[in-house]
C-alpha cells in the first residue's frame, strides 16, 4: 500500500506475538486483494472487467468499493476512485518506482467521470465501460479500520497501525497513555517534526496527504478528478486526524483539492487539521 | 396464428440460425488461418478464468485460515488465564529486489519487541 506497516499492540503476553503476526498477515491478504500495482490482484480483475456487467467479489474488494462510494458522497465528489484513468493519464501507470520511465511524451489531462455509474450489489460491482478504480488512501485508511477492528475484537487491549505513515488506533495504551504521532513538514529538506499529535479515545486516526512527495516531470500523485489535474490548491500538505481511516484520507485529499476553502468543511465533519501552504517557512 | 405464418416464421429462424452458424464458421476459419496454432479466444478467455477462480479459491483459503487463528486465539483470551500484558511491535518494510517494477513487490518482516 505504497509504505512500510508499522504495527504496534498492547496484549496479554501468551498472545501478544501471535496477534501482532495476524495483523501483518491480514495487511498482506488486503494488499493482494486490493493493489493496483499488482496485476493479479482482485482489483484489475475487476477493473479488467469494466463495462462487462456485474462482476462477482470477494468480501474484501466489495467492501473496498462500498468505502469508495462512501467517500465520493462525504466528499462531495473530490475523493473519486473514478480517477484512475487521470493517474495513468499523467505517467502515474505503474507503482512510483516505475513512473519516470512510463511518462507519456504528450499529456492530455483527462478528469474522472464520478461513481455514480458504480452499482455494488450484495455479492457483485460493476464498472461502466472505461473506467476503472484507484482507491488510494482510502484503501490504507480501511484497512487500518478492518486490522485494528478484527485483531481488537480478538483480544488485543490497544493497537496501532501505521500504513506508509497513515495512523489507526484502537483502544488506550495501559496507563491511559495517549498514543503519540509524530508530525513532519515536507517542506523542509530535514523533514523537521513540527508537532507531536497525541491521540486519546476508543479509536482515532491520523492521515497526511501530500504534493510533495510522489513527484515527477513537475507533476505529483494527488489529482482533482474534475480536472483531471494535479492539485494546486496553495495547500501543499495536509495532517487530519479524524474518528475513521478512510475519512481521515479523504479528508486530507480534500484539503489538497479545496486549498483553505476546505476549513468549513473540516469543521463541520468534527476533523482536526494542521494544513501547511506552499511558502517555506524560515529557519 | 396460421400454419402458413408459423412455417415462414420457422424458415426465417432457421435461415438466421444458418446464417449465424456460417458467419461464425467463416469467423473460426479465419481466426484460424490469422492464428496459426495459437489457442482461440474463448479458450483464453476459459483459460484466464479458471486461473483467476483458482487465485479467488487460494485466497480464500488464505483469508479462512487467518479467521481460524484469529479465533483460536481470542477463544484462550476469552478464558482469563493471561494477566499480564506485553507491548509488541512489528514492522513490515515494503521491499523490491533492484530492478523490478511494482509486480514483485512483497513484505518482509523485521520484529522488535518491547516487555512492558
Amino acid at each position: 500500500m505504497g509504505g512500510d506497516l508499522h504495527v504496534v499492540l498492547w496484549a496479554p503476553r501468551s498472545a501478544a506475538e501471535r496477534l501482532a503476526d495476524l495483523a501483518v498477515r491480514r495487511i498482506e491478504l488486503l494488499e493482494s486483494c486490493w493493489s493496483r500495482f499488482r496485476s493479479g490482484s482482485e482489483l484489475n480483475r475487476l477493473n479488467a472487467r469494466a463495462g462487462q456487467g456485474e462482476v462477482e467479489v470477494s468480501g474484501d474488494l466489495r467492501r473496498l468499493a462500498v468505502a469508495c462510494s462512501d467517500a465520493y458522497a462525504w466528499s462531495g465528489g473530490d475523493v473519486d476512485a473514478t480517477v484512475l484513468g487521470s493517474m495513468v493519464a499523467l505517467g502515474y501507470a505503474e507503482d512510483f518506482t516505475s513512473v519516470a520511465a512510463a511518462l507519456p511524451a504528450a499529456w492530455v489531462p483527462r478528469p474522472a467521470v464520478g461513481m455514480d455509474g458504480v452499482r455494488i450489489g450484495l455479492r457483485t460491482v460493476s464498472i461502466p465501460a472505461g473506467v476503472g478504480l484507484d482507491p488510494g488512501g482510502v484503501g490504507k485508511g480501511l484497512a487500518g479500520e478492518i486490522v485494528t477492528a478484527e485483531i481488537a475484537d480478538a483480544g488485543a487491549d490497544a493497537m496501532l497501525v501505521s500504513l506508509g505513515g497513515d495512523v489507526v488506533t484502537r483502544g488506550t495504551p495501559p496507563g491511559a497513555d495517549p498514543w503519540r504521532v509524530s508530525m513532519r513538514d515536507d517542506r523542509l529538506a530535514a523533514r523537521t517534526e513540527v508537532r507531536v499529535l497525541e491521540l486519546l479515545g476508543a479509536h482515532r486516526a491520523v492521515a497526511t496527504s501530500s504534493t510533495l512527495r510522489r513527484r515527477w516531470a513537475g507533476r505529483h500523485h494527488v489529482v482533482d478528478p474534475r480536472t483531471g489535474r494535479p492539485t494546486d490548491s496553495g495547500i501543499v500538505q495536509a495532517t487530519v486526524v479524524a474518528d475513521c481511516g478512510w475519512r481521515a484520507e479523504a479528508a486530507a485529499t480534500v484539503a489538497l483539492v479545496r486549498g483553505s476553502a476546505c476549513v468549513g468543511w473540516l469543521a463541520r465533519r468534527g476533523c482536526t487539521a494542521y494544513l501547511l501552504g506552499a511558502a517555506v517557512p524560515r529557519a | 396464428m396460421s400454419k402458413a405464418r408459423r412455417r415462414v416464421d420457422s424458415w426465417i429462424a432457421t435461415g438466421l440460425a444458418v446464417a449465424a452458424g456460417a458467419g461464425l464458421t467463416g469467423l473460426i476459419a479465419v481466426r484460424a488461418a490469422d492464428g496459426g496454432s495459437r489457442a482461440q479466444p474463448g479458450e483464453r478467455d476459459r483459460a484466464e478464468l479458471d486461473g483467476y477462480a483458482e487465485q479467488l479459491t487460494r485466497e480464500a483459503a488464505r483469508l479462512q485460515a487467518y479467521r481460524q487463528e484469529l479465533r483460536r486465539v481470542a477463544a484462550e483470551l476469552a478464558r482469563g488465564e493471561d494477566a499480564d500484558t506485553e507491548v509488541v511491535g512489528r514492522i513490515a518494510e515494503e521491499t523490491r529486489p533492484p530492478g523490478s517494477t511494482g509486480e514483485s513487490t512483497r513484505l518482509e518482516r523485521d520484529t522488535a519487541t518491547y516487555s512492558s
